[in-house]
């Protein structure tokens, strides 16, 4: 038997959770990197006249924040004794709630919801299962990141 | 407002693509400021070939989404995306010019509620596949 990549008794991990400011400057220059051109994206009073509290975000920029709002945004590969260079991203799901508007406390609960490996250990794919809401604890998104492990 | 082709698309309809300036070192910096993914791989050559075992920087898989988010926000109002889910296939590096392509796979009409499933796909310009996905979109006809 090889010592697997992935430790499958990780499955299950909470991580810390993490509450962050959605902060209007972080958003436009996310909007303006991704090719945004709406002015709901840039403009308060247009996203206002929209309806939405404040500038919006784009689809997905909400899972940015999990990074933004830690010191690391590598900690839970380093606690999972997983190596960065060794990463590749899989796939990437959102389910949405409400809007995410500019000056949102974004609080993300997170955890590994599963661990699994696929031609006979060369990749592990771990699933990270993230909850984020805001601070009427309304639903956001409910996100899955699926990062693939790549034995060295 | 939701753009008048999505109120009559119908299942097979293939959406109007969008097609992408080529990607530049400079969209991946700015990718890496905006989005906290400061991954050396994705902006510094001399790391991705030396320590990234990659020729040169590689895209961020999750800016070719946020430009499968741009397609479908060109589509209808952010707040109407009830889900979005990709998987990455292909790398993308400076110079890859991205077409995203929509497809209608099913609609129904419930309550008012016009909700569209989508398939996307993500293509390079010598055809390679970067990404593909599905995504739901819900509006309010009035």
């Amino acid at each position: 038997m090889s010592v697997p990549t992935v430790n499958p008794a990780l499955i299950g991990l909470q991580f810390p959770p993490v509450a962050v400011v959605a902060e209007a400057g972080q958003m436009r220059l996310f909007a303006k990197a991704t090719g945004q051109t709406d002015p709901v994206f840039f403009d308060e009073r247009a996203a206002q006249g929209a309806g939405y509290r404040a500038i919006v975000a784009p689809p997905t920029f909400v899972y940015t924040l999990l990074s933004i709002g830690r010191d690391d945004p590598y900690d839970h590969f380093d606690r999972m004794g997983i190596t960065l260079a060794d990463t590749l991203h899989g796939s990437q799901s959102f389910t949405y709630g409400v809007p995410l508007c500019a000056g949102d406390t974004v609080r993300f609960e997170w955890s590994v919801a599963d661990i699994y490996e696929k031609k006979d250990g060369e990749l592990t794919f771990v699933v990270f299962r993230i909850n984020a809401t805001n601070h009427r604890d309304e639903m956001i998104a409910t996100i899955e990141n699926v990062t693939i492990v790549v034995k060295r | 407002m939701p753009a008048p082709l999505l109120l009559n698309a119908r299942p097979g309809d293939h959406l109007p693509p969008m097609q992408f300036a080529p990607l530049t070192r400079h969209d991946f910096a700015l990718y890496c400021g905006g989005s906290g993914d400061h991954n050396p791989l994705h902006t510094d050559s001399d790391f991705a070939r030396e320590s990234g075992g990659q020729d040169d920087v590689i895209g961020h898989g999750m800016l070719s989404m946020a430009l499968a988010g741009r397609f479908l926000t060109a589509l209808a109002p952010v707040d109407a995306l009830e889900s979005c889910a990709v998987r990455f296939v292909g790398k993308t590096g400076p110079g890859d010019s991205l077409t995203c392509n929509g497809k209608v796979i099913t609609r129904e009409e419930t309550g008012g509620i016009l909700r569209l499933a989508l398939n996307l796909m993500m293509i390079e310009a010598h055809g390679r596949e970067i990404l593909n996905g599905q995504a739901i979109i819900a509006v309010r006809r009035s």
